[in-house]
């Protein structure tokens, strides 16, 4: 096998990148028929003409080709795993990005992907040990988060709130915030239930999980007409959520209880989160 | 969900109506009695998000250190003989920003573009070795121009005499295209500086082809801050390499000198008002020396707040291997072959790569070695390399000290 572009491919390829260039990314990949003999910049420009077009099984499969009979190809090797990765199969992406790492150690945007695999795999363990791996200040904060993360699936809740408290002030906080409302819904701290889901509310006023955690808050301080306002938005953007039609009910139920009673002062039933 | 669509309706009442079944609590039946829990998960989609596709086209960083393109040299290409000089328009002066790439003699194999491939970095086989007591050449450039039809040319008088190709450091001679372009060129500025400039040839028959420089070269321009420039408190001056005004990936190797006086390296440089630098200096000087690393932006005359990192070496290195890797929007620093930095940032995706010195502090700056991948415009016409192969480096003043050149 031949690794070296002829010209006939060459030729292809050529026509190829200028198409893509255009934007016209089917013609170009139309433009690439497969050739006779193999050649690694055929298949390298004809994944990367898939992967834009989010082809990713046909792209992975061209990466693959090139992975085969180029096992040090770090680019290729990369790509080939981003593609299994976008097709949710974690196995074969980590496997992928270990590779990478194999011939690049340095590179941190494998390790964050791979430590992301190993988190699908329920391998936490493992996923913190490159998270912790990771060396270069352009990847800490999402290492951070990723150290957070599987600190928090192991069950190590201070430690990965004290890491997460580390990303609050970053500008995309939001899934930073929304672990933490997990966190402090699993610790039953109320208060830190409200307080992030108010700051999460600020940055994102359409946030369906801070709306969720404020309204669990409501019901299990038996504010029913909040729990009403914060569920029926809920509803509104996200109508398949059967809890907070449930809580919907439940908590105008209440509110509607409350009303009909002559003496609106007894206390209404405890709701429970 | 006819339960909650009834409820939505009821809602948009105002849930104030009592009589209505379904805000009646008559009307919830024992099921509604106890809220449920939603479910709070955790989440990491911001760790799976893929890399922008820039970085999936351009190497998302320059593996190709890997080693075993290294082991694969490549014969240099033998030079090609100069072409005619070309015609000068009288007093049409080209400016830097306008500049017009030269046009190159393309080779056979060229056609194909170097960015669709998977990267991989060559190195010449034989290093390059100064021509030793070779003189430099006298001549000089006049002012780059351009014709009729646009093309900035410049016209060399006498032709550059043959050479061996096996001597690729070269010098360039003081050229007055400069101060047309409002630089101040370095000339007569103490310097050796080799630049090597490997031109990464895809196709498998092809060689780098490799040419250099002097610092105080024609393809060396000065530019120094003034009022509303950022850096001129600083007394900023960007010291670029004229010939990759238009590159955009591209990799500089450098040896430091370690002393007081910071080193400060810019790339995707397109004036003094849009590039990205970076600069090292020392901090404690000390059996284990503590280095300091500031790398920054200035976009649209802006400057960005400068990013710093602290790296404590185990020994003390009176010269340090500098490696500045820039690819797509991935920038990776290596001290001593090490990887020490890494950051990214879009905004700008060409420019040419120099120095830059701050409150005149010159730094003590080795060989200098450039290579750009060939999809990069690296404007230098062949007859410019032939000249640049004719001649040798040669000790100029005020930037860098002598060296041998080459790597």
């Amino acid at each position: 096998m031949s690794a070296a572009a002829t010209p006939a491919i060459r030729t292809q390829l050529d026509a190829a990148l200028a198409l893509r260039s255009a934007g016209r990314l089917e013609e170009a990949l139309d433009a690439l028929v497969a050739p006779a003999e193999y050649s690694s910049d055929f298949y390298t420009i004809r994944g990367e003409i898939q992967l834009a077009l989010g082809r990713f099984q046909e792209a992975a499969g061209s990466y693959f080709t090139v992975v085969a009979s180029e096992p040090e190809n770090a680019f290729a090797q990369f790509n080939l795993a981003i593609c299994l990765q976008q097709l949710g199969r974690w196995a074969e992406a980590a496997l992928a990005f270990e590779k990478v790492l194999q011939v690049d150690n340095h590179r941190d945007e494998a390790r964050l992907l791979l430590g992301a695999c190993l988190l699908h795999l329920n391998r936490a363990e493992e996923a913190l040990t490159h998270f912790d791996a990771c060396w270069s200040d352009a990847a800490r904060p999402r290492a951070t988060f990723g150290k957070a993360v599987c600190l928090q699936l192991l069950g190590r809740l201070d430690e990965a709130e004290a890491h997460y408290q580390r990303l609050l002030n970053d500008s995309k906080a939001e899934e930073v915030l929304s672990n933490l409302i997990a966190l402090s819904v699993k610790t039953g701290d109320l208060e830190a239930v409200q307080h992030y889901a108010s700051r999460l509310l600020e940055i994102s006023p359409q946030s369906v999980v801070a709306l969720e955690a404020l309204a669990s808050s409501a019901i299990a301080l038996q504010d029913y007409e909040a729990a009403v306002r914060y569920c029926g938005r809920i509803v509104e953007r996200a109508p398949e959520c059967v809890e907070a039609w449930h809580n919907l009910r439940f908590a105008s139920g209440r509110v509607m209880s409350a009303l009909n009673r002559p003496d609106n002062s007894q206390a209404l039933p405890t709701g429970r989160i | 969900m006819n339960v909650g669509q009834v409820i939505m309706v009821q809602l948009q009442r105002g849930l104030a109506d009592p009589s209505d079944t379904a805000g009646n609590p008559n009307g919830a039946s024992t099921d509604f009695e106890r809220a449920v829990s939603f479910r709070f998960s955790v989440t990491w989609s911001s760790l799976s998000q893929a890399p922008s596709s820039s970085m999936l086209h351009a190497p998302p960083r320059p593996a190709t250190v890997v080693v075993p393109i290294v082991e694969r040299p490549r014969v240099a290409p033998t030079p090609k003989p100069p072409p005619p000089a070309p015609v000068v328009a009288a007093n049409a002066v080209a400016y830097a920003d306008q500049l017009a790439p030269v046009e190159r003699k393309k080779s056979p194999a060229t056609g194909f573009q170097w960015e669709m491939v998977v990267p991989r970095m060559v190195r010449s086989a034989k290093k390059p070795v100064l021509a030793a007591g070779a003189k430099p050449s006298q001549r000089r450039l006049s002012p780059v121009s351009r014709d009729s039809e646009g093309t900035a040319s410049a016209v060399a008088e006498p032709r550059p005499p043959a050479v061996e190709p096996s001597a690729p450091n070269l010098y360039t001679g003081p050229t007055s295209f400069l101060r047309s372009f409002g630089f101040k060129l370095c000339v007569g500025v103490a310097v050796v500086v080799g630049v090597i400039v490997p031109i990464w040839r895809h196709v498998s028959n092809s060689g780098s082809s490799e040419v250099a420089s002097t610092i105080n070269g024609g393809d060396w321009v000065r530019q120094s801050a003034v009022s509303g420039d950022p850096g001129v408190k600083q007394s900023r001056q960007l010291v670029l390499y004229r010939p990759a005004l238009k590159t955009t990936d591209s990799r500089m190797e450098f040896d430091w000198t370690v002393n007081d006086h910071p080193v400060g390296w810019v790339f995707r440089a397109k004036d003094l008002g849009n590039y990205y630098g970076v600069q090292l200096k020392v901090l404690k000087p000390d059996a284990n020396p503590t280095f300091g690393v500031e790398y920054f932006s200035v976009y649209k005359f802006v400057e960005s707040p400068h990013q710093s990192k602290v790296l404590v070496f185990p020994r003390s290195e009176p010269v340090l291997r500098v490696r500045m890797d820039v690819f797509g929007p991935v920038f990776t620093l290596y001290l001593q072959g090490n990887a020490t930095e890494y950051w990214s940032d879009a905004r700008m995706t060409s420019g040419a790569i120099g120095f830059f010195e701050e409150w005149n502090q010159t730094p003590e700056i080795g060989t200098v070695r450039m290579s750009f991948p060939e999809r990069t415009r690296v404007e230098l016409p062949l007859w410019d390399s032939q000249k640049l192969l004719a001649t040798t480096l040669v000790p100029a003043l005020g930037f860098g000290r002598k060296n041998s050149g080459g790597n």
